[in-house]
């Protein structure tokens, strides 16, 4: 029996390259593909994968939430994330939110079959960088907890950082709301919550929230000069909520 | 028989076909896979070789002469932009088709003032790759930002398009 495999990604090029690549394999299929967060949720409900792999820089619902939802809905998921960072705290989240594979896509040629693989024996997989960085970590951890760093997650629930990543990609709360099959009312009134939780007084502070718990992604620019932040919608001054 | 119809038959039959040569240049070896399946749709073209950053971009387009680099901008070692650039000075038959994260029209005056001939978003690279080295082999300018796209007109929409 093959085993079915559920791509997400909201770039084509790296769909049409992971098929490519994954299809060489005697006994793997493409069960199917995902675009955005939400439709890999939906496609693997319906689909029932062996595996999902989930990119994590994704509009509308980014990876480790559609991870977290995909847990949700079946907690037998064997997702692997697929990530252009490997920064500490995405791989912390990554695996809070339930996924037992890590995969960088500059390493993905080379690791995303070993990943497959691995999970489909219930075994973990992590790119090689990256357990040197969780052992690092490890070790890490000790010195930022003396620190005292808040938790800037947990504060938020998982609806409010839905709301969060549609506000700071540049939807409205109509949009928003559209979106989430909820009322316009309900969003801003999340909207609120949200500002008053976290302490922030215009959407441009959202924003910058949402960058810096990776909620949503930026591009660097080549000299990692001025940040390039690519909105998906209407751009609208910086107003007080 | 020959006629004349004949004959421009014939001679059309002798005129080999140009196969356009093209190299690809991304740091990911997935996107370059990707990139490689779609322009495989076309017979004609051939994908020469590629290369994973600006250095191994500059040497391969010097042995290879490609008829079209496909380069990324954000590369270890030397970055898209200054690939072009040299590109541009020692390979001036190689065309530069940028296919790049960056949704910005700064960065696209920057790719086109360097001497690129394309610039395509890596979002809508599956759909306009094809149309770019078309146009871009020819010696013409293509650009294709996402926002340019009749899906991301300026007012709210209800459903948002993909970028």
């Amino acid at each position: 029996m093959k085993t079915r495999i559920l791509l997400a990604d909201d770039h084509e090029i790296v769909r049409r390259g992971l098929s490519a690549l994954l299809q060489k394999h005697e006994g793997w299929e493409i069960c199917g593909e995902a675009t955005d967060g939400r439709e890999a949720v939906e496609k693997a409900r319906q689909l029932k994968p062996d595996v999902v792999i989930v990119d994590i820089g994704m509009p509308n619902l980014n990876g480790l939430d559609a991870t977290r939802r995909l847990l949700q809905q079946d907690p037998n998921s064997k997702v692997i994330v697929l990530t252009v960072t490997d920064a500490d705290q995405v791989i912390r989240e990554a695996l809070d939110a339930g996924a037992r594979g890590f995969v960088l896509k500059s390493d993905a040629a080379r690791d995303l079959v070993s990943a497959i693989e691995a999970l489909q024996s219930k075994r973990m997989f992590f790119t090689p960088r990256v357990n040197e960085l969780l052992l690092a970590g490890f070790l890490e951890k000790g010195q930022a907890m003396s620190r005292n760093h808040p938790p800037m997650l947990p504060t938020l629930t998982a609806r409010e950082r839905e709301i969060t990543q549609l506000l700071a990609e540049g939807r409205s709360s109509k949009e928003a709301a559209s979106l989430l099959n909820l009322s316009t009312k309900t969003v801003e009134t999340h909207r609120s919550n949200i500002m008053r939780k976290l302490s922030l007084h215009s959407i441009r502070d959202l924003v910058v929230y949402a960058i810096k718990n990776k909620i949503i992604q930026i591009e660097m620019p080549p000299e990692g000069n001025a940040l390039a932040v690519a909105p998906a919608g209407p751009q609208r001054p910086d107003s007080p909520v | 028989m020959r006629s004349d119809t004949a004959v421009s038959l014939i001679d059309s039959e002798k005129r080999p076909t140009m196969t356009t040569r093209i190299l690809l240049v991304d740091d990911h070896p997935i996107v370059r896979e990707g990139l490689r399946t779609v322009l495989l749709r076309r017979s004609g073209w051939e994908v020469v070789g590629e290369a994973s950053d600006g250095i191994e971009a500059l040497q391969k387009a010097e042995s290879l002469q490609p008829d079209v680099m496909v380069l990324d901008i954000t590369m270890p070692k030397l970055n898209g932009l200054e690939v072009c650039r040299l590109a541009r000075q020692r390979t001036p038959a190689t065309e530069v088709l940028f296919v790049t994260q960056h949704d910005s029209p700064q960065m696209m005056r920057e790719a086109l003032a360097a001497g690129a001939k394309g610039y395509v978003v890596k979002s809508n690279a599956a759909r306009d790759l094809l149309d770019a080295i078309d146009v871009v082999s020819q010696h013409r300018v293509f650009t294709a930002l996402a926002r340019q796209n009749p899906g991301s007109a300026p007012e709210p929409l209800a459903r948002p398009e993909n970028r």
